[in-house]
Formats: structure tokens, C-alpha cells, sequence
């Protein structure tokens, strides 16, 4: 419609219109995933550290009674197997311990608003590394989009706002390119979107697939039952530790009696 | 891996979000297995309570004559008026109350002592709950057990136990199973289930789950929620008895409705699990067990709901599940649960064919056979059962001979169907038997052989369902007519024939896998 009232455009031109339009479609999906891929990270990170804080500790907390109670079997018994056993639950539990107290267990809730999402969105959109135009361009929009991730997570608009800002005040500023160029770069950028676009999908995949990811489903299905996953794991730990100090303390006051 | 490491990579770019770390995979892979066992925990015991007291009208003498008895010193009047007072107690005013359960007390001893085993029972009762009486454990073992050795079956179950618990006795577990034994044995739901938990767990008894799912059922038919949950663990678990998902999905549908509201989404989250395990046409005969068991109780409001293992496959399938796309393009397919739509069933059984299922690869070349949801194109479908029969697949190997035979799709070539309906007749297919029968009958893609098609249709008459009467009549009548053409010591090596192929296949059950 638009070609009879506008003047005849050369084929060259009008492929160039119709893959810019692709490439607005294209940069469009792209925010979506991104964004759809950040937030559910971040949903698992502070699903796991809510896991870590509430149910990991008590791992943690089991596996050094456990430990204990190796390493007063392997003072009685000093035999080579004893001690190895030992030497692997006190690593066991040392590790657990790592790993509930580690960073990951500070994450939290994270509940983005409407408008930072679609903040987000619009950084996505334009400074998305898949869309640079030379090695130059790809090093500063990766800079970007990496602040940008962190902003969005921090939940930090005005830091969106002012990648934004900083962004444009630097970007396109190259222009006249010729049309044979500009075709070759969209072409290109389609294409790295693409290819972008599939690895977020495998990535979304994998997560979805994930221990925690699993385990955070079926918190929620508990939930719809009424009930509290974590809760009932907690409860179920402290029972076992509460077991194992028992058999601690039996095992410790033998060993003193003797 | 591949992922894995990728997803490692992009951690090392700056993606400083990405927490799901190999290291604490540990932590985490142990909360999913805890999570499991806390989900399929079977039901615990059930706990003594206050019964209903146990009243002794015996003739049609009038209450005030009764009670008049009781004052003279008839124990079983002593025990109706010890009644009537605790009646008072329950439903009268404040003022006094205490009073009333004292002499409630007081003249439920007086019959007690007289040896009457309700009033003993009743007595064990007020000293269990502390009414009347200061509670004690002690004294309330010792009055059910003077009842219970009088055959009082909640006094057996209540003595049962509180040696469980150790609750004014020692603690005997034996003996708690010895007291549940008796009260189950006289029929009471409770006492057979947790006989049946002391089975299932070996205390007090030697364990053992065929006794445990032997008493579970018996409380599940008198309707017990707890006790066919846990025979719906035991056919998920095929512990006690032969793993079978019908049967679990029966047992937990009932759980569902008999439970409290406490107790229902649970039970409902389990049946709705076992649903996802289950084929359609697995779920109908789940249904039809469960309806048939429900009609011997004559409450035939009953209807088998879809929607919720439908919910579970679109979840699964959601989450990339091959096996859970092909049952939901199925339901899509028949309708079940959903409104029939083609064009949803094309999109569904196309995700699990890109995951290479086996099934669902059979039931896209259906598809385009019939022009449903797609255009109809033999040569497509023929491409589609060949993925599918070369997997394994009966049914697939059954529409490719079918294409073969009929020249739909591929040229016409007998001895290319002979090939595919053998592949699916060596498996038990009754129709490729039947087929195959014919062929021989024909000498088509094969040198006629009576022997042969005697043989093959006699497996099929013997394999096709019950339900596919008219099939079966059609096997039994080839066979009749071959035999006509056969004599009599062929007919005999013809059937020794089709006994060894039979001892045979169940020697090994498991020849041509499904699925890959």
C-alpha cells in the first residue's frame, strides 16, 4: 500500500525496509527472552537461597554430627578403613557446611515491578550485543548489557535509566553507511539474534531441568495442597539430626566410661 | 554436559546471577529425594480414641425399670444409668458437672466389677480421657484389658495400642500386634489397618508387605481413607503385591474421596501423579474398576474426571516430557478432558515426534492417513509409521504391512508386509497374527502354507482382547476354514506349532522393545 503513495523504492530499498522491520521483530522477542531468562534465574537463585537458609544448614548441621560420630568410631577402631571413613564425612561436612552458608544462601526474594520489567525491556532491545556492528561495538554493549543484568537484579531503576542514557549518548553516532552495507549488517544481526534466541531457549531448557528448578516445582504443587515444602523437609532434617546427636552422645559417654 | 558447560561458560561472561552450581547440586539433589519419601510416606497409625460408650439395652423393658435394676444392684442397669448420667454431663448445664461425670464413674465400676465387659470398657474409657476420674493410663489398661479379654473389640484395639506406645504398660510391640490381631479379626477397620502399618513397617511382627497390603485391603473395602492410600503406595511400589498403576490410581481415587478435608489434596496429588503414568485407555479401565467398586457400595455418583491428568500431562509435556506431548496429542486426538481438536493433537504428538516417539510417530502417520489435522498424504504417513515400526513400535509395524499390502503410500509389495506384520506378530499382536494367517492362507509375499496360517490364526483368536469379539470370530473362522483344507496330523503339528511359539514368548517376555 505504502508504494503507491510514496515514490517507487529500489528492490535494494525495500528489502533493506523489510529487514528492518524483521530486525524490530526480532529485537522485540529478544528483550522478552532475555528478560523471561533473567527473571527466572533470579527466581531459582532465591529459590535456592531460601532452600540453603532453611533446609541446607540442617544438612549441614546433620552431616557434622555425622562426622563426629566417625571420627570417635575411628579413635576406637584406628584401623586404615575408620579413618578414611572419617576423613570422607568430615569432608562431607565441611562441604555441606560451604555450601549452605555460602554466598548463594544470601540471595533473595526477588520481585520485579511492572515497569522495571519493562525498563529492562527497552535496555534489551537497544544495546542487546547480538545487534553491535563491529568488535568495538560488541565490547561497550556487553559491558552495557552485563551492568544492565546486574541493575535489573539489584531491582536498581535509576541505574537502568542511567545505562540508558549513557548508552545512547554514545551509540549510532555512525551513520551513512550505504545501502548495500546496512542490508549486509542487518542481515548480520538477524541472523546473531537467531542464534542468540536458540541459545536462551536451551538455556531455559537446562534450567527448567535443573535439581532446584524441580524441586521448586514441587514446593509449589505443595503449596497448592496447602502445605509447606520447605517446612516439612526442616522438620524431617531436624528429626534425623535430633536421631544422630542421640547416638553422639551414647557413643561419646561410652567412650568416656571406658 | 554440553549444557552444563555452556551454561558455565556464559557464568564466566558476567552472568553473575547463574547459581546453580555443581558444588551445591548435592545439597540440593538431597532435599528433591527427602521431598520424595515425605510425599509417598504412608499413612501412621491410627491413635486410640474416645469411643462411643458402650450401652446395654437387651429387651423392650422400659428405661425407668432399667434404672430401677441399677439401684438394686443389676449390673446392666448400673452400666444405663452410669449412661444416663454421663448423658447429663455432656448436654446439662454448667453447675454440677463434675459431679455427674463422678457418678458416672462411680456406677460404671459397680457394673465393672460385676464383670459386665461394656461397663469395663466404658470404665477404660473414663480413666483413658481422664472423666469422672483422674485420667491414668494404668487403671484404663487394666479395664480394657478385662473387656477386651471379653472380646470387646475396641477395648482390644485401645489395649493394642497403648502397648504400641507404651502408655501405662511397657512398651510391647508384639503384643500390641497380638491385640490388634483380635479386634481385626472381628472385623473393626482400625485395628486391620495398623496391623497392617506393624506389617508394613516389621514391628512386633516379621515384615512383611504381602500380609501388610492383605490387611490394608480388608480396612480399605469397610471404606478406611488411611488404609487405601497405603494400599495405593503398595501398587505404586509393587510392594506386596504386583506393581500396577490401575490399581494405585483406583485405591488413591478412593482414598480421595473417603479422606477428611485434611487429608484429601494429598491423597489427590498422589492419584493425580499416578494418573500422569497412565494411558488413556489405561485411565478408562481405572475408571471402570473404580466405578465397579463404587457400585458394590451402591453410590454410583461417580464420574471419571480427565481434566486433572490432562493438567499433569500438559505440565510435563510443558516441561519438555516426550511420553507426557504424546498422551497429551492422544487426549487431544479422542477428546479426553479436552474438547476434540485435530490441529491441537498435530501440534502436540509433532513435539514428541521431535524427541523421537515412538508412539507418537505412529499416530502422526495416522494422522496424515485420515487427512485429520493435517492434509491427507499416504506417502507421508508410510515415512512416519516406518520411523515408528523401525523403533519397535506393534501398531506401526501393523499400518506400514497394512500400506504395504494395500499399495497406500508405497508401491504394492507382499513380501515387504509379510515382513512387518511378522516383526509385530512375533510380538503378540493379534492382529498381525491375523493378517499373517491370511497371507500364508493366500501364499501372498509368502509360499502358501496351511500349517502356517492354521497356526497364526489360532494365536490370534487367542491373543485378541475380550472386547474385540467380532475380530476374534474372524480368526476363529479362517482358522476353522483352513483346517478344512488341512489334515488331521497337520492340524495337530499346526497346533503344537502355535503351543511352542506360545511357551516360547513367555519364556522371554520382553523381546522387541517399545520404546527407545
Amino acid at each position: 500500500m505504502s508504494r503507491q503513495i510514496a515514490r517507487h523504492l529500489k528492490p535494494e530499498e525495500e528489502e533493506v525496509l523489510r529487514k528492518r522491520e524483521e530486525l524490530a521483530a526480532i529485537r522485540a522477542t529478544l528483550a522478552e527472552r532475555e528478560l523471561e531468562l533473567i527473571d527466572l534465574r533470579s527466581q531459582l537463585a532465591a529459590f535456592e537461597g531460601r532452600y540453603l537458609r532453611q533446609v541446607g544448614t540442617l544438612y549441614a548441621e546433620l552431616d557434622e554430627w555425622k562426622a563426629r560420630i566417625s571420627e570417635l568410631r575411628a579413635q576406637r577402631d584406628p584401623s586404615s578403613a575408620a579413618n578414611a571413613w572419617a576423613r570422607e564425612a568430615r569432608e562431607q561436612a565441611r562441604q555441606a557446611y560451604e555450601d549452605a552458608h555460602g554466598k548463594a544462601s544470601e540471595t533473595r526474594e526477588f520481585t520485579p515491578s511492572p515497569e522495571l520489567r519493562s525498563l529492562f525491556r527497552e535496555v534489551a532491545k537497544l544495546i542487546h550485543p547480538d545487534f553491535c556492528r563491529d568488535a568495538g561495538d560488541l565490547e561497550r554493549r556487553t559491558r552495557f548489557m552485563a551492568e544492565a543484568n546486574r541493575a535489573y537484579e539489584a531491582g536498581d531503576a535509576e541505574a537502568l535509566q542511567r545505562i540508558l542514557r549513557e548508552y545512547q549518548d554514545g551509540a549510532d553516532a555512525v551513520r551513512g553507511e550505504g545501502i548495500g552495507a546496512e542490508l549486509i549488517r542487518i542481515i548480520r544481526q538477524i541472523s546473531q539474534a537467531k542464534e542468540r534466541l536458540a541459545a536462551i531457549e536451551l538455556e531455559l531448557a537446562s534450567l527448567r531441568q535443573s535439581e532446584i528448578a524441580l524441586l521448586k516445582q514441587e514446593a509449589e504443587e505443595r503449596e497448592q495442597e496447602g502445605r509447606d515444602l520447605l517446612a516439612e523437609l526442616a522438620a524431617a532434617v531436624r528429626e534425623q539430626i535430633e536421631r544422630t546427636k542421640t547416638e553422639y552422645e551414647t557413643l561419646a559417654k561410652q567412650e568416656k566410661a571406658r | 554436559m554440553s549444557e552444563q558447560s555452556q551454561l558455565e561458560v556464559r557464568a564466566k561472561d558476567g552472568d553473575s546471577s547463574l547459581s546453580i552450581s555443581a558444588a551445591r547440586s548435592g545439597l540440593i539433589a538431597r532435599g528433591r529425594r527427602d521431598a520424595e519419601v515425605l510425599t509417598t510416606q504412608a499413612e501412621s497409625k491410627e491413635p486410640r480414641r474416645s469411643f462411643e460408650l458402650r450401652v446395654t439395652f437387651q429387651d423392650g423393658r422400659a428405661r425407668e425399670e432399667w434404672l430401677k435394676d441399677g439401684e438394686k444392684g443389676d449390673p446392666k442397669g448400673q452400666n444405663l444409668l452410669a449412661c444416663d448420667y454421663l448423658f447429663d454431663y455432656k448436654h446439662g448445664s454448667e453447675k454440677g458437672r463434675e459431679e455427674l461425670a463422678e457418678a458416672a464413674a462411680k456406677w460404671f465400676r459397680k457394673a465393672a466389677d460385676q464383670g459386665l465387659r461394656e461397663a469395663q470398657f466404658n470404665l477404660g474409657l473414663m480413666y483413658d480421657v481422664g472423666t469422672g476420674v483422674v485420667r491414668d493410663y494404668t487403671e484404663a489398661a487394666k479395664w480394657y484389658r478385662m473387656a477386651a479379654d471379653q472380646s470387646v473389640d475396641e477395648a482390644q484395639f485401645s489395649l493394642g495400642v497403648m502397648y504400641d506406645n507404651g502408655d501405662g504398660l511397657v512398651q510391647d510391640r508384639a503384643e500390641a500386634a497380638k491385640w490388634y490381631r483380635k479386634a481385626a479379626d472381628q472385623g473393626l477397620d482400625i485395628a486391620e489397618f495398623n496391623l497392617g502399618v506393624m506389617y508394613d513397617n516389621g514391628d512386633g511382627v516379621l515384615q512383611d508387605c504381602a500380609e501388610a497390603a492383605k490387611w490394608y485391603r480388608r480396612a480399605a473395602d469397610r471404606g478406611l481413607y488411611k488404609a487405601e492410600f497405603n494400599l495405593g503406595l503398595k501398587y505404586i511400589n509393587g510392594q506386596g503385591v504386583p506393581q500396577d498403576y490401575i490399581q494405585a490410581y483406583k485405591w488413591m481415587n478412593l482414598a480421595t474421596r473417603d479422606a477428611g478435608i485434611d487429608a484429601e489434596k494429598r491423597c489427590a496429588a498422589i492419584r493425580d501423579r499416578v494418573a500422569s503414568k497412565l494411558n488413556p485407555p489405561q485411565i478408562v479401565e481405572a475408571q471402570r474398576l473404580v466405578g465397579e467398586y463404587i457400585d458394590n457400595w451402591e453410590d454410583p455418583d461417580f464420574q471419571f474426571d480427565y481434566t486433572e491428568a490432562v493438567r499433569w500431562w500438559r505440565k510435563a509435556a510443558d516441561a519438555g516430557n516426550a511420553e507426557a506431548q504424546n498422551k497429551l496429542g492422544e487426549a487431544y486426538y479422542n477428546g479426553y478432558g479436552v474438547p476434540q481438536d485435530n490441529a491441537e493433537a498435530a501440534k502436540w504428538y509433532g513435539k514428541a515426534v521431535e524427541q523421537g516417539h515412538a508412539s507418537a510417530q505412529q499416530s502422526v502417520g495416522v494422522m496424515y492417513r485420515d487427512g485429520r489435522g493435517v492434509p491427507q498424504d499416504y506417502v507421508e504417513a508410510v515415512n512416519w509409521y516406518r520411523k515408528a515400526a523401525e523403533q519397535g513400535n506393534a501398531d506401526a509395524q501393523n499400518s506400514l504391512g497394512d500400506a504395504y499390502n494395500r499399495g497406500n503410500g508405497v508401491p504394492q509389495d507382499f513380501t515387504e508386509a509379510v515382513k512387518w506384520f511378522r516383526r509385530a506378530a512375533e510380538q503378540g499382536s493379534a492382529y498381525a497374527q491375523h493378517i499373517l494367517g491370511c497371507m500364508y492362507a493366500n501364499g501372498e509375499g509368502v509360499p502358501k502354507d496351511y500349517m502356517q496360517a492354521h497356526m497364526w490364526s489360532n494365536l490370534a483368536a487367542e491373543h485378541y482382547p475380550a472386547w474385540a469379539t467380532e475380530n476374534r470370530n474372524g480368526a476363529i473362522a479362517n482358522r476353522d476354514l483352513f483346517a478344512r483344507q488341512m489334515t488331521i496330523q497337520q492340524i495337530s503339528e499346526a497346533q503344537r506349532l502355535a503351543r511352542e511359539w506360545e511357551a516360547e514368548r513367555n519364556s522371554q517376555p520382553e523381546n522387541e522393545g517399545h520404546r527407545a
